[in-house]
């Protein structure tokens, strides 16, 4: 092959093909933006899913085990428990949600507060990391730290909540580090179990998050288990407990062993069954982008292969003197199918190096004009992942693509006898 | 007893001309025995060439038998007859048919590295015969860069760096000067002997064709 090899590349890059010039490099072009498209595209879907994997991790955890029947068991129980059927069992944290409705300013919003235990639940989730104002504190209001008021002489402040809330519930509320606001809740009657009392908290902001996904940065407040617990009247009860493990990836086949031993009195379920729906449709969406700007590669090869046409045209009289000195038909086709190869790479690689660099003008675009309209894509900013798994399928379906389309002008130039190739010289 | 290396039977090429035919070889016949140098000889359009083309498997007959010793080169696929081509036989024309874009060393190297020679290997044997042609100093040119002579000892050259038993060429000296083309004239001759050549030459030139063994004359498709 290296003969043919050679032979491919001196009639590929030799004055008479012109492969470098208009024709060429405008089929070229087209390969090359093709490939930068496919590129892109998958970056961006790919960060997109690693976006909303990260942010659903911070928040959930990589496994969540509801407890859904009674029972008695402490955390510490808990966690001997789980760690003994899944010894790499890395970090464990309890977790209660209550919903409420945040009223401030006149304004209302529907609200879950998440109790978390402040000294446990940053070895679960990445909380801290995603702090955009303040910082990441729940411990006690004390009445020093009060900064409103009329707030302030409203509510001991032992009853006040500390609170880290979303971006966006911040923002639409005008809430800043040191405000405070009411959050209404729901509980059940205890004379009339159809009929619900409220229960009002008094809540401090401590710090702004960026929770990665819209939902949660527009419901989400994180308050201490205590609170959550004092608020729900449940005593030390939680709603469960969230996992960490070493890698996300290993998350569903630990909850899957989990789920198998743990019994019917406990939910388990991984990220990516807490937003399946989400998932599955952003893999979906993968997949068919892909084959969509696939559409550009094929239409871009089309044109690489009338390239070689007439290349392969013009070289007839040099395939008749290369026939006549007992190059096979087989050869030429290799000759024929690497020029096409060469010519796939060659845009393969252009077209990656182009995609590359909108990669990272993406990635400035987003940090300096917010490309991405939160309410509507569910993720306010993508942190752009070019996988390796991506650019070998670009790489395989382009190439393969290149390989095809010069099948034709291949087997034109070995369908050649030597006597027709020589009469054209 | 001297063994006939090339045997053709009742050749016939026609190309299709509108509604009828138009007959180039009627009926042709041939031996060539091996050591041989045989010229054949004819006016413009007599089918010389495409008997030449016919009998070195360039091209294929219409009708007809073709037997290199005892092989039928007719019934050969094409990788087989390929490689038989590069082996056995060697291709000089009117017109050099060298590769523009390669040098005088490739173009010389093209049919050893067909046959799977490393580059290397090919490029010392190349440059070994192109030294014995008097060439030492054109390795490196172009066909561009290089006179009529020079070009026609390089085709010379490519047609017998694999060693072929039997070396046809289609008015070698058609394109050539005097001086240069009695100079080809000699080299041929020279060669089949170092090269214990065979050798099979059209030619309209009446001088060249008198220097063979054997003159066969063709006219309208037929032996005259």
């Amino acid at each position: 092959m290296k003969f043919q090899f050679w032979l491919a590349y001196r009639l590929l890059v030799a004055q008479k093909s012109r492969l470098f010039r208009w024709t060429g490099l405008i089929s070229l072009a087209g390969l090359t933006l093709g490939v930068a498209c496919l590129m892109v595209s998958m970056a961006v879907m790919s960060g997109f899913e690693t976006t909303l994997q990260t942010s659903v991790a911070n928040i959930t955890g990589h496994v969540q085990v509801a407890i859904r029947g009674i029972t008695d068991d402490t955390v510490m129980d808990l966690r001997d428990k789980i760690k003994k059927i899944t010894p790499d069992l890395q970090a464990i944290t309890p977790f209660s949600y209550l919903e409420g409705v945040l009223g401030h300013e006149g304004k209302l919003s529907g609200v879950i507060l998440q109790g978390v235990d402040p000294s446990t639940v940053l070895s679960v989730l990445g909380l801290d990391q995603r702090v955009v104002e303040g910082k990441f504190d729940l411990s006690p209001v004390t009445s020093s730290a009060s900064s409103d008021l009329d707030s302030a002489l409203a509510d001991e402040p032992a009853d006040i909540i500390p609170a880290m809330i979303g971006k966006d519930l911040a923002k639409n509320f005008s809430l800043k580090v040191g405000s405070r606001f009411k959050v209404v809740l729901p509980l059940r009657s205890d004379y009339d179990p159809s009929q619900f009392r409220r229960k009002v908290a008094t809540v401090e902001v401590r710090g702004v998050l960026d929770l990665g996904k819209y939902e949660y940065n527009q419901r989400m407040i994180i308050v201490p288990l205590a609170a959550t617990q004092k608020l729900a009247e449940i005593g030390d009860k939680f709603s469960g407990v969230l996992l960490r493990y070493p890698k996300i990836d290993d998350a569903r086949a630990r909850a899957a062993t989990l789920a198998q031993s743990m019994g019917a009195a406990f939910s388990i379920r991984d990220w990516h069954d807490m937003n399946e729906n989400l998932f599955e449709a952003v893999k979906i969406e993968r997949v068919t982008i892909f084959f969509v700007i696939l559409v550009i590669v094929l239409a871009a090869a089309f044109n690489v292969s009338s390239t070689l046409y007439i290349n392969v045209v013009k070289r007839f009289p040099e395939i008749g003197i290369l026939k006549s000195f007992g190059l096979s038909k087989k050869q030429l086709i290799q000759i024929f199918s690497l020029q096409g190869l060469m010519i796939g790479g060659l845009g393969l690689l252009i077209g990656m190096m182009i995609g590359f660099v909108l990669c990272q003008a993406f990635g400035w675009l987003e940090v300096n004009y917010g490309l991405i309209p939160g309410s509507i894509y569910k993720v306010d900013r993508i942190d752009l992942n070019i996988r390796f798994v991506d650019l070998f399928f670009i790489a395989v379906a382009t190439l393969s693509i290149s390989f095809i389309a010069t099948l034709a002008p291949a087997f034109r130039g070995a369908k050649l006898s030597p006597v027709e190739g020589l009469r054209h010289d | 007893m001297i063994k006939t290396l090339i045997t053709a039977k009742n050749l016939h090429k026609s190309y299709p001309q509108g509604a009828s035919e138009l007959a180039i070889l009627k009926d042709v016949s041939l031996e060539v025995k091996k050591g041989e140098a045989l010229s054949i000889i004819g006016a413009s359009g007599a089918g010389k060439s495409t008997l030449l083309q016919i009998i070195g498997t360039l091209d294929r007959p219409n009708e007809g038998e073709l037997f290199f010793e005892d092989q039928n080169l007719l019934t050969m696929k094409d990788e087989e007859l390929s490689h038989f081509r590069n082996e056995k036989m060697g291709f000089v024309f009117q017109f050099h048919h060298l590769l523009s874009e390669f040098s005088a060393l490739e173009n010389v190297t093209i049919p050893l590295r067909v046959a799977g020679i490393a580059k290397s290997e090919a490029e010392d044997q190349a440059a070994e015969l192109l030294k014995t042609m008097g060439l030492e100093s054109r390795l490196t040119h172009y066909p561009s860069e290089l006179s009529g002579g020079e070009l026609q000892r390089v085709a010379i050259a490519r047609a017998l760096i694999r060693r072929p038993q039997i070396l046809f060429a289609d008015e070698p000296t058609g394109n050539l000067d005097s001086a240069n083309s009695l100079h080809v004239q000699e080299l041929f001759f020279q060669l089949k002997e170092s090269f214990g050549l065979t050798l099979v030459v059209v030619t309209h030139d009446q001088n060249f064709a008198r220097k063979f063994t054997r003159t066969l004359r063709i006219s309208d498709g037929r032996w005259v």
